[in-house]
């Protein structure tokens, strides 16, 4: 292992940790931009009383509800009731939350950056190269994923870890002895066997369109265009795959149409009912993390990760519209050595711009979904899942192949159509 | 509407439907958001009609009934000439007078030494204020905010309500 595997592996780490309080400022952001937003939805104002009074009483659009509801709630009685197994009592939240974490691992938030050292003589770099000449480095060409590990078997992980999270449920709810954690967990592992299927099937149609199932080339393969226009976004070439997802993972992530296994009105509040104080909290943190994790997932599967539409570390490129404008060949890249360097840096800014844009769009849309559509009845979801859902992926994966295979047959009479 | 009635296929279809829900909270949501930002609040009327309290107080009526006054005249006396009229028509009985004889000169034979109305007793029917024949009693202060930190704190007395 040289320098380069050793800054590797440094950056993933980084990268990890960038992730972690990426993820965990989002969620304890969110929860505070739940409730505001479900006020606006109502005609209400929302949480907007709690206040630091230093200088004069700050209020911030309630902004420090998060910190006050974290202070009350890490102060609460840590209760186990009678009769519970203490021990899996106090696991399943550590593992609703760790698990729901360790899925952002495959999920790159910006693009590759290359960075050409031998390119750059030391002296033209402004402020660093008087600290570190080229020459005395000897840096290879070096490209950076943004990404905590590069997995070939990227979606299957996603999957595989994602399915894991039901286990928290499950735990929670069978080891609290109470009959509506119980009642919780079971509807739990029962909506579980209606979407999980579905969920992989709906995917199997992203990995035949994109030839891979390492997150980064899909991502990467969602770049390129169709007619020399539409970028290949997933919703675009899977727009079926789509839907029948964001249903399948509102089931996974136990959020509003699908939210059985908490179901407040039925069974108060389901799987984590028993749990109080700081367990209470990871339960319901894990369920934010689990709605980014979603959000996440739409935005790389569906709707180009980090892609800018038409924009990649090469240039700007519209083929049908004749517009393409190569980096290199500015006049301003070619005056300054570094000047490409420069160029790359800003796009992956935009990228992981676009990235977080995305994310968060993502976010406010599924935290609208839950204050827009009534709960699904329990058989209305199993129905749902085994009769509608999971025929639709098998006919989307048919659909799949047959785009695919006239792709390939006609790309290049439409390009002459077309004329790019 | 027979309960047993299929819906149609298109609404059976989920998706129109959960896409019109989605359109109206999102109406809603966009149109209460621009509503609040500074600038934009002129031209885009926002839905919320909440009265942030104790910070904004809803306008109250001329004619709403709040915690009694006694009017004076110029020199700062009471109008009051202890007739007893209000506290003879209390239904609540919760005004006590004592009358005393007024000094030489005053404008009227008599004043009241003491008048005391009990806000725990009363019952903010307005019959006193009504029963006043020299136009001494009135409840327009639109004070409802009473509170104090004892109960016989709400005995008001001559010098509290003469104002």
């Amino acid at each position: 292992m040289g320098l380069d595997g050793l800054l590797t592996i440094l950056l993933q780490c980084l990268w990890a940790i960038a992730w972690f309080l990426g993820v965990m400022s989002l969620a304890g952001l969110l929860t505070w931009e739940e409730r505001k937003q479900a006020s606006l939805i109502q005609d209400r104002i929302g949480p907007n009383r709690a206040n630091i009074r230093l200088f004069r009483n700050w209020r911030l659009f309630g902004l420090f509800h998060p910190i006050a509801d974290a202070v009350k709630s890490l102060f609460k009685e840590d209760f186990v009731p009678e009769g519970a197994d203490k021990i899996m009592h106090t696991l399943a939240p550590v593992i609703m939350l760790g698990l729901s974490f360790v899925v952002f691992a495959v999920m790159p938030f910006a693009g590759p950056l290359t960075i050409n050292w031998k390119d750059i003589p030391a002296e033209s770099i402004p402020l660093l190269g008087r600290f570190f000449p080229g020459d005395a480095l000897h840096l290879s060409d070096f490209t950076i994923t943004f990404q905590p590990a590069n997995l070939n078997v990227g979606i299957i992980f996603i999957l595989a870890m994602s399915s894991l999270l039901v286990y928290g449920v499950i735990m929670g709810g069978y080891s609290s002895n109470n009959k509506f954690s119980f009642l919780g967990a079971m509807r739990a592992t029962n909506q579980m066997f209606s979407y999980e299927i579905a969920l992989g099937l709906c995917l199997i149609g992203v990995i035949m369109m994109y030839g891979s199932t390492n997150v980064s080339a899909i991502v990467e393969r969602q770049g390129e265009l169709w007619f020399g226009i539409l970028p290949k976004w997933g919703v675009i070439t899977q727009p079926l795959a789509f839907i029948l997802f964001v249903a399948c993972g509102l089931m996974e992530i136990k959020r509003i149409p699908f939210d059985l296994p908490e179901g407040e009105s039925e069974i108060v509040a389901g799987y984590f009912l028993e749990y109080s104080g700081a367990k209470f909290v990871m339960f319901m943190f894990a369920e934010y993390v689990e709605l980014i994790l979603l959000a996440t997932l739409i935005t790389v599967l569906f709707f180009g990760g980090w892609q800018i539409p038409w924009v990649d570390a090469s240039g700007i490129r519209i083929p049908l519209l004749g517009i393409n404008l190569v980096w290199s060949e500015l006049a301003w890249v070619k005056e300054h050595s570094y000047g490409l360097m420069v160029i790359n840096f800003l796009v992956v800014l935009g990228q992981g711009a676009m990235f977080i844009a995305k994310l968060v769009f993502f976010c406010v849309a599924l935290i609208t979904t839950r204050w827009t559509w009534p709960r699904f009845r329990y058989d209305q979801v199993m129905r749902l899942g085994w009769r509608r859902v999971l025929p639709l992926a098998m006919v989307n994966i048919v659909l799949s192949g047959v785009v695919i295979l006239l792709e390939q047959k006609y790309k290049p009479m439409i390009q002459k159509l077309l004329g790019y | 509407m027979g309960a047993n009635k299929p819906h149609p296929n298109w609404v059976r279809l989920y998706l129109p439907e959960l896409l019109r829900g989605f359109y109206i909270t999102t109406k809603h949501l966009v149109v209460n958001f621009l509503g609040f930002l500074p600038g934009l609040n002129l031209l885009i009327k926002k839905q919320v009609e909440t009265i942030q309290y104790p910070e904004e107080e809803r306008p109250i009526s001329d004619r709403w009934r709040g915690r009694h006054r006694l009017n004076r005249r110029e020199d700062g006396s009471s109008k009051c000439v202890a007739c007893f009229c209000c506290a003879t028509v209390c239904p609540a009985q919760c005004i006590k007078i004592e009358a005393g004889e007024a000094p030489e000169g005053a404008p009227s034979e008599k004043y009241p030494v003491k008048f005391e109305v009990n806000l725990f007793e009363c019952v903010f029917c307005g019959l006193c204020v009504e029963a006043c024949p020299c136009d001494a009693l009135y409840m327009d202060t639109k004070d409802m905010k009473i509170s104090q930190y004892s109960p016989d704190k709400f005995v008001f007395t001559l010098k509290e309500l003469i104002r």
